[in-house]
């Protein structure tokens, strides 16, 4: 190498620089070209909009007037004084705290069976699986049909079964709705975190249950000292995802109960929704940033306490 | 070479759309000259290319009819441009908003359409001869607060009152209530005979059966101010006086939960669709339902030989009032490219000739008063409520931060006893100040 810098030439030595700047500078060229697409798209289609949106929560933007004002926080303000607000609010959360407990604690039991050596666990799988692929509006249309307290399939069968006093008024009662719409929903896309949790069990070496196995170890010690621990980077995935999904959820509860009755079952972003349809612009894009923000002050905290957990397999 | 004969052929085909473009055009255009023999219309008139924007729910037979005999009256034409109603309003908003607008179009409810949708849409109508023809109660359904007339209806306007079965009052020999007492007494009366006798539709979506009550009993504190009336809807949208002022309002919804506490109401009100109404009023399971006349055609479709009668609520120690919606419109575009045509076609549509070939095909209420429409069997009863001054706008049509929807959500909140009358009339009262706050009204 030192011999052949010796023989080159001052002109080649010239040519030599020209070609690794050249070289470096496609190299760097390169991913460059493939990253600008992807940030111009995510710059126009996500940066923009959202630090729009943060603008537009500031002023006055509504259907009735082409002006635009600043109006500072006052949106914040109207919208602290919404009746509905709170309960909202309240309802928001107690939905995704309900389906991320029936979407992680149910789909991990099926899992854990359905990686056992049944003989119809494929078809099962299958069976379990299905309703993820449904459209949601459809499955609320459904769901709508099936839980009608007096007409409904549900409480016709009950009836029908002598069990009356479990024929609840679930999509008519106001205690009950938003319970429904999660149990809608629990229904409705278990089979996709039972399909990771499925994934994450089996990429768990052999070796761990055969050396408890030796130890004597019940199948109860096995699930809790060694699935549970190493299936914890699925299960952080399934809790972000349901925490996430559950807290800006719409078409599960508005094409089921439509926010009601009354507003029992109003959630964030069926609120979002109506006040946009009634041309409250602004207010509405207030209500929305309110729920961004509340969605990562509790999934950043949530996310880094569920990280400490994994331990590597 | 292959590369060549594809940009020889790119640029045959581009002539050929151009030239083709072109010669359609003569056909597409928004106005064109007849002067030639084939022309629908004498030599040298303008034809015009009216463009109507409808909701495919409302473009009915007779509408269709209508548009056809303007057609073969004038020689322009309409290219009607329809809609799904879930799309319109947005289709709608875009379009004027761009500038691009139908010359026609139409809105949920003319008396409405003054708070849900831009003003400055509308060309002010009241200037039209055909204005003078109007009844005073016609006049009353259709103006807007300001007095301005900005569209005719397409679908009939109406009234919300009780419709009631004959053949079950006859049957109990109950005569129409004309107070509360007596309305109780009557539907005590039906109770026992073991027929529901008030039917209430709460089931999402089928909310406003029961808002139909609340709007006929709320009418009654616009009856009661009497020549005050129209001061009594000014401090309202000035919010000189709030919903929680007006003490005939929590009368009206106490009356609605006594129905309930005594059992008057069907039980499966929750779940009560419209269409499962139809089957029990048209069966007899119930003897009355709060309703405006969109309920006859269904209704009477199935159920042929069923004998309705109509009243309005009883109030307190009267007989109450009734509500009046003026039902779906059909405006003119301030802004739209063919402004003089689209008013020629109101001023046709409005003569006394259409109108009477209008209402021919759907019996009901007319606004005119020269008018000689068929009465159906609300429409004649309706029409004595309106010319005994007993008949009043609903505050839909009114009260400029009502938002009806809230109205229903509300609704079922009461009737399943999760808020009392004051409360829905506090949370009324908040939400209409959202509304006005965001619409920016004056004195909110």
């Amino acid at each position: 190498m030192r011999a052949r810098i010796v023989r080159e030439s001052p002109i080649a030595k010239d040519f030599s620089g020209q070609r690794t700047r050249l070289n470096r500078r496609s190299s760097i060229h390169y991913p460059v070209l493939f990253v600008v697409p992807a940030v111009i798209i995510y710059v126009v289609f996500f940066i923009f909009p959202t630090l729009s949106g943060f603008y537009y929560s500031l002023t006055d933007w509504s259907a009735a007037s082409s002006v635009i004002n600043f109006v500072g926080f006052d949106q914040f303000i109207e919208v602290s004084k919404n009746p509905d607000f709170g309960l909202a609010m309240k309802n928001t959360f107690l939905y995704a705290l309900v389906t991320t407990i029936g979407k992680i604690v149910f789909p991990l039991m099926l899992a854990v069976l359905l990686t056992k050596g049944i003989r119809t666990r494929n078809a099962l799988r299958a069976v379990y699986f299905s309703p993820a692929i449904l459209n949601i509006v459809a499955v609320g249309l459904i769901f709508q049909g099936l839980m009608n307290p007096h007409t409904g399939f549900v409480n016709q069968t009950l009836r029908y079964l002598n069990l009356d006093f479990l024929a609840l008024g679930w999509i008519g009662d106001p205690n009950l709705s938003i319970y429904s719409a999660g149990l809608m929903e629990i229904w409705r896309a278990s089979g996709i975190t039972m399909a990771i949790f499925i994934a994450g069990i089996q990429n768990i070496s052999s070796e761990y249950y055969e050396a408890a196995d030796i130890d004597g170890a019940s199948r109860w010690m096995k699930f809790t000292r060694i699935t549970l621990p190493l299936l914890m980077p699925a299960i952080t995935i399934n809790v972000m995802l349901s925490v996430i999904y559950g807290a800006r959820m719409f078409e599960g509860v508005y094409f089921l109960t439509q926010g009601g009755p009354g507003n029992s079952s109003e959630v964030m972003m069926t609120m979002v929704y109506k006040y946009m349809g009634q041309g409250l612009y602004a207010y509405s894009t207030a209500l929305n940033l309110i729920l961004v923000v509340l969605i990562l002050v509790v999934s950043m905290p949530l996310l880094s306490y569920l990280k400490k957990k994994e331990v590597e397999g | 070479m292959k590369v060549k004969t594809n940009y020889m052929k790119a640029i045959t085909n581009l002539a050929l759309i151009a030239l083709l473009t072109v010669a359609c055009s003569g056909h597409t255009g928004k106005s064109s000259e007849s002067g030639g023999p084939e022309g629908s219309g004498s030599a040298g008139t303008k034809k015009t290319e009216i463009k109507f924007m409808v909701t495919n729910e409302n473009y009915s037979g007779r509408l269709k009819d209508f548009i056809a005999n303007y057609e073969s009256s004038t020689g322009n034409q309409v290219e009607v441009q329809l809609l799904p109603s879930a799309e319109f309003d947005n289709m709608l908003k875009i379009k004027m908003m761009s500038d691009e607008g139908p010359d026609l179009f139409v809105t949920d409810d003319i008396a409405m359409s003054q708070f849900n949708v831009p003003k400055e849409w509308f060309a002010d109508l009241s200037g039209r001869s055909w204005v003078q023809r109007l009844s005073d109660g016609g006049r009353k359904i259709i103006e807007w607060n300001d007095g301005k007339i900005t569209g005719l209806p397409i679908t009939n306007p109406g009234g919300m009152g009780i419709l009631y079965n004959k053949a079950i009052f006859k049957k109990l020999e109950l005569e129409v209530p004309q107070t509360w007492d007596e309305f109780l007494a009557a539907s005590e009366k039906i109770k026992q005979s073991g027929i529901t006798p008030v039917n209430i539709q709460l089931a999402n979506g089928s909310e406003f059966g029961t808002t139909h009550m609340m709007h006929q009993l709320f009418a009654n504190a616009e009856l009661n101010r009497g020549d005050a009336g129209n001061q009594f809807w000014e401090d309202m949208n000035r919010h000189l006086i709030k919903l929680t002022d007006v003490p005939e309002y929590e009368q009206a919804l106490n009356q609605m939960i006594e129905l309930k506490d005594k059992g008057y109401i069907n039980e499966d009100f929750i779940s009560n669709t419209f269409e499962m109404t139809q089957e029990k009023f048209g069966t007899g399971a119930v003897a009355m339902h709060p309703a405006g006349d969109f309920i006859l055609e269904p209704l009477t479709a199935n159920y042929p030989d069923l004998d309705i009668g109509f009243f309005s609520m009883p109030f307190e120690d009267t007989p109450g009032t009734i509500s009046l919606y003026a039902g779906v419109g059909i405006s003119v575009n301030e802004k739209g490219k063919n402004k003089e045509a689209a008013l020629d076609l109101i001023d046709f549509f409005a003569s006394k000739e259409q109108q009477e070939i209008y209402m021919k095909k759907a019996p009901g209420t007319s606004v005119f008063a020269d008018v000689n429409a068929e009465a159906n069997v609300i429409s004649g009863e309706l029409q004595k409520y309106m010319d005994g001054g007993k008949a009043f706008m609903g505050m839909f049509g009114k009260y400029e931060a009502w938002n009806d929807m809230d109205a229903r959500k509300i609704m079922q909140e009461m009737m399943l006893g999760a808020k009392t009358p004051k409360q829905v009339l506090e949370e009324l009262n908040a939400k209409a100040e959202i509304i006005a706050k965001g619409k920016k009204l004056q004195g909110w």
